[in-house]
């Protein structure tokens, strides 16, 4: 059996009386690409803002690499550990290249000149070394989503929450970013892919756990869960079409 | 001492009316524009110097002014909503902040170019007038801007929760985007949003000609402790500029008659970053709260 | 710093002498009394570019640090006979305890909290200024006479002395900037200014860096504020304490370009001398304080990036991201 890396027990959170997560159990093994998916407002993001910190919840554990995240642990300290995560909306430090970016998120763990090869590293790896010098202001949609994993990268995390990255990407820039995906994942860095783009879940994950309205429906081998009519009624039929490649 | 703390806390409460009525001003701004109007406190001037420029044209008691101060401030906000607010929709509020108070410099500066700092007066029979209740004594102009404000927030509170205009200014502050979607012209929501802050500025002015000289500095007083109020309050909610006027007018009141008398804006100013620290959205904030 | 010697450097290294050399071919005090104000006013926009500019968090309140250094000067020079030197160290301290207090409630929010406490702390401060007369002479004010030719008492028979005295300032400062942009503190700073909530998502622990910067922010100003106080040899709470000069030294930077090393020096040169030239049309009262008004609004509707914009080739800045912080809390 592999070794676990990230385990959610009995997580909930209510907002204003709405219960936007309830009682979930899941867990990610070290390597694994997770895919988290589900309809609009199942609990998705919701579920990594809590991982991370964003929003601290009302019940239940998140243990992380063995131990027990206590609920007063800072966002900054959860990414300390090694949980980093990417939002839906790409957010660039947009007054500076995308070196410093990276650079600066590099800093953190190393000596200047070692987080200078450090982001070179990066930069290489993730494919934006000759964009190196743009400001991200100036970047692309896809791009942007690039760096912002390239700065995740450069916190050495053992886990990445990826929420959304194929949003508002043409098919041909999906292909790339997910081969990025692959690398990255090839690093031996974990991932938790959020999704609606259902091609890329079945592309990348060896896994999938689906969330409705805040409450785990299913979970197992991406395909067969994606035709699970459960899933498929959840999604009333409509982006959870995968056959159709 | 018992007496010195009920008089302070009757005084407290007058003066918080005061506060509360320009601090709704501001709430509202920030309501449905997501912006702080660091100007107010300059347009309070000028609803100051409009009262007085009206008392000296036709010798009227403060009140009668009423319908020309509104006029004014509501052309006043108008200039300044085009020519300055417009430009800066849809930017940060950093910006937003730092125009307006550059605003606030330029109109003090500008009643005092025009008016001279040597403080005018609006002479009026109810200046000194008081009401007696056992050993205590409450001041007729406060009681009556205590009252106005109270009819002035019920106003606001029907407009915004019993019109049309009102519902679809309550869309656009919590979603603008979507309220444009549904056909809510949300420039015209801003517009009048701004122009209502004015206006209570305006009027708040006009309510304290009877207690303090007109002039260009008189509203320093309340760059901060009406800002204050409303933090305490929770930005953006009416009830909170309500309860964070009266709360800091009576704190003010209280330092100032059991501790020092010059040591009000301390007072209020450690009540600020404590309530800052233990509860950062204010009483009745919706949370801008970081988990 | 390797090629200091190059030559893009030379323009700068005429400047210097040229500024070295001011002193030795003007005659009166007045021009040289108008450029140790200006060299005064860039330093002091300086500070507050650590804080306002580089990160983002508008302070209006940086006349109180300068006030806390002034009055530290003033204070140990009349009551114990210090040199003013020797007061540097304790205005440091008062400030950056100060800026400790008003970050460490306001640093955890977003918005405009703390631009409003930074207001409220400033008349707070100065008031207490007042309150405590004992020490400060109350709003009287304190001043220092001249006696003699000191330089390590800071009285001088002229302002030649201040101009020099201003300049090292104004440098010191400029080195101090440049030493905090290459730190590691700097750099998060920086992204926090970019965007908070990814900072704080990739570690950077945000309140921490804010707070540091503003202590930082703080003890330069008041650092500033002791040397001020003794060019000044008169101060009080309602001038060296007051919102004016905080606004005065916020729009000194802003106008001069925020974020950028000589955006402020530009900045104190320009506001300055331009005060003083309306002041001289229209008198000191209301006319030439509208000015301030006028250009903050200017520079904000039409030239966020400040005059050093106009130097600079590089205008692939977002305009409207020059004050940018996020502003709505977005978890996702």
């Amino acid at each position: 059996m592999m070794e676990r890396l990230l385990e959610v027990k009995d997580l909930s959170i209510s907002f204003g009386g709405i219960k936007a997560v309830q009682d979930l159990n899941f867990h990610i093994d070290k390597g694994e690409v997770l895919a988290l998916i589900g309809p609009n407002g199942s609990g998705k993001s919701t579920t990594v803002n809590m991982i991370s910190g964003v929003y601290i919840q009302n019940k239940g554990t998140i243990t992380f690499d063995g131990k027990e995240i206590p609920t007063k642990m800072s966002i900054a300290d959860r990414a300390k550990l090694g949980i980093a995560r990417t939002f839906q909306t790409p957010k660039p430090f947009a007054h500076l290249n995308v070196f410093d970016n990276i650079y600066t998120i590099a800093l953190q763990q190393n000596s200047k000149a070692q987080a200078v090869e450090l982001t070179n590293e990066i930069l290489n790896l993730t494919k934006l070394y000759d964009l190196k010098d743009t400001k991200s202001a100036k970047l692309s949609i896809e791009k942007r989503k690039w760096m912002d994993l390239a700065r995740c990268m450069a916190t050495k995390p053992k886990i990445i929450m990826m929420d959304e990255v194929m949003a508002g990407l043409n098919p041909s820039e999906m292909e790339s970013s997910l081969d990025l995906i692959r690398t990255i994942n090839k690093e031996g860095i974990t991932v938790l892919f959020i999704e609606h783009v259902m091609k890329a879940v079945v592309s990348v994950c060896t896994r999938a756990i689906v969330l409705n309205q805040g409450k785990l429906l299913c979970e197992g081998e991406p395909r067969t869960v994606l035709n699970d009519p459960q899933v498929v009624a959840a999604y009333l039929g409509g982006e959870a079409n995968v056959t159709g490649n | 001492m018992t007496w010195v703390f009920f008089q302070s806390l009757i005084s407290g409460v007058l003066a918080g009316g005061v506060y509360a009525l320009f601090g709704v001003g501001i709430t509202i701004i920030f309501g449905v524009m997501k912006m702080v109007d660091f100007s107010a406190c300059a347009q309070l001037i000028w609803g100051m110097y409009f009262t007085y420029l009206f008392y000296s044209w036709t010798g009227l008691n403060c009140y009668w002014a009423i319908p020309f101060v509104v006029v004014c401030m509501g052309a006043l906000s108008w200039v300044i909503f085009k020519l300055i607010v417009r430009p800066l929709l849809g930017s940060d509020d950093t910006s937003f902040i730092l125009v307006t108070l550059g605003l606030s410099y330029f109109l003090q500066n500008l009643a005092e170019f025009v008016f001279g700092a040597d403080p005018k007066s609006v002479p009026s029979e109810i200046k000194t007038s008081s009401i007696i209740i056992g050993d205590y004594s409450i001041g007729l102009p406060r009681l009556i801007a205590f009252f106005a404000m109270i009819i002035l927030v019920l106003g606001v509170y029907m407009l915004l929760n019993k019109t049309t205009l009102g519902r679809a200014m309550r869309a656009t502050s919590e979603k603008p985007e979507v309220a444009q979607m549904l056909g809510i012209n949300t420039k015209k929501t801003f517009t009048i949003a701004f122009m209502i802050g004015v206006i209570f500025a305006g009027i708040s002015g006009l309510l304290i000609t009877p207690l303090y000289y007109v002039t260009p500095t008189a509203g320093n007083m309340f760059r901060t402790t009406a800002y204050i109020a409303v933090i305490i309050g929770g930005l953006g909610d009416i009830k909170g500029a309500l309860v964070g006027g009266l709360a800091v007018g009576v704190i003010e009141a209280l330092v100032t008659g059991m501790i020092s008398n010059d040591l009000g804006p301390v007072g209020v100013c450690v009540a600020l970053l404590v309530v800052l620290y233990l509860r950062p959205q204010g009483f009745f904030g919706k949370g801008e709260r970081r988990a | 710093m390797k090629n200091i010697l190059s030559k893009k450097y030379i323009p700068a290294y005429v400047l210097l002498v040229i500024f070295l050399l001011i002193p030795a071919v003007t005659t009166g005090n007045y021009i040289i009394s108008n450029l140790v104000n200006c060299m005064f006013f860039a330093a002091m926009a300086g500070c507050w570019n650590i804080i306002g500019g580089y990160g983002g968090q508008v302070s209006w309140c940086h006349a109180s640090f300068v006030a806390v250094g002034a009055y530290a000067n003033f204070i140990l020079n009349t009551e114990f006979g210090w040199s003013p030197f020797l007061t540097i160290p304790v205005g440091m301290v008062i400030a950056a305890i100060i800026a400790t207090i008003v970050g460490y409630s306001t640093f955890r929010l977003h918005g405009p909290y703390f631009s409003i406490a930074t207001i409220a702390c400033g008349e707070a401060i100065r008031v207490l200024i007042q309150h405590f007369d004992k020490v400060t002479k109350g709003a009287a004010g304190m001043y220092v006479t001249y006696r003699q030719h000191d330089f390590w008492l800071l009285t001088f028979e002229n302002d030649i002395p201040f101009y020099y005295i201003a300049l090292v300032l104004v440098l010191l400062m400029v080195l101090v900037t440049y030493l905090f942009t290459k730190s590691k503190t700097g750099y998060y700073l920086s992204a926090i200014k970019g965007d908070e909530t990814a900072a704080e998502s990739l570690g950077i622990e945000t309140f921490k860096i804010k707070l540091k910067a503003f202590q930082l922010s703080a003890m330069m100003a008041a650092v500033v504020g002791c040397f001020y106080a003794s060019f000044l040899t008169y101060i009080a709470p309602t001038s060296t304490a007051s919102f004016d000069l905080s606004m005065k030294i916020g729009v000194v930077a802003i106008v001069g370009g925020v974020a950028s090393l000589w955006g402020s020096v530009i900045g104190g040169f320009v506001v300055v001398l331009l005060i003083e030239a309306t002041s001289v049309l229209f008198g000191s009262a209301g006319g030439s304080q509208m000015v301030y008004g006028i250009l903050l609004m200017l520079v904000i509707i039409f030239k966020p990036e400040g005059i050093i914009g106009f130097f600079q080739k590089d205008n692939t800045v977002n305009k409207r991201s020059v004050f940018r912080f996020s502003r709505k809390k977005e978890g996702a």
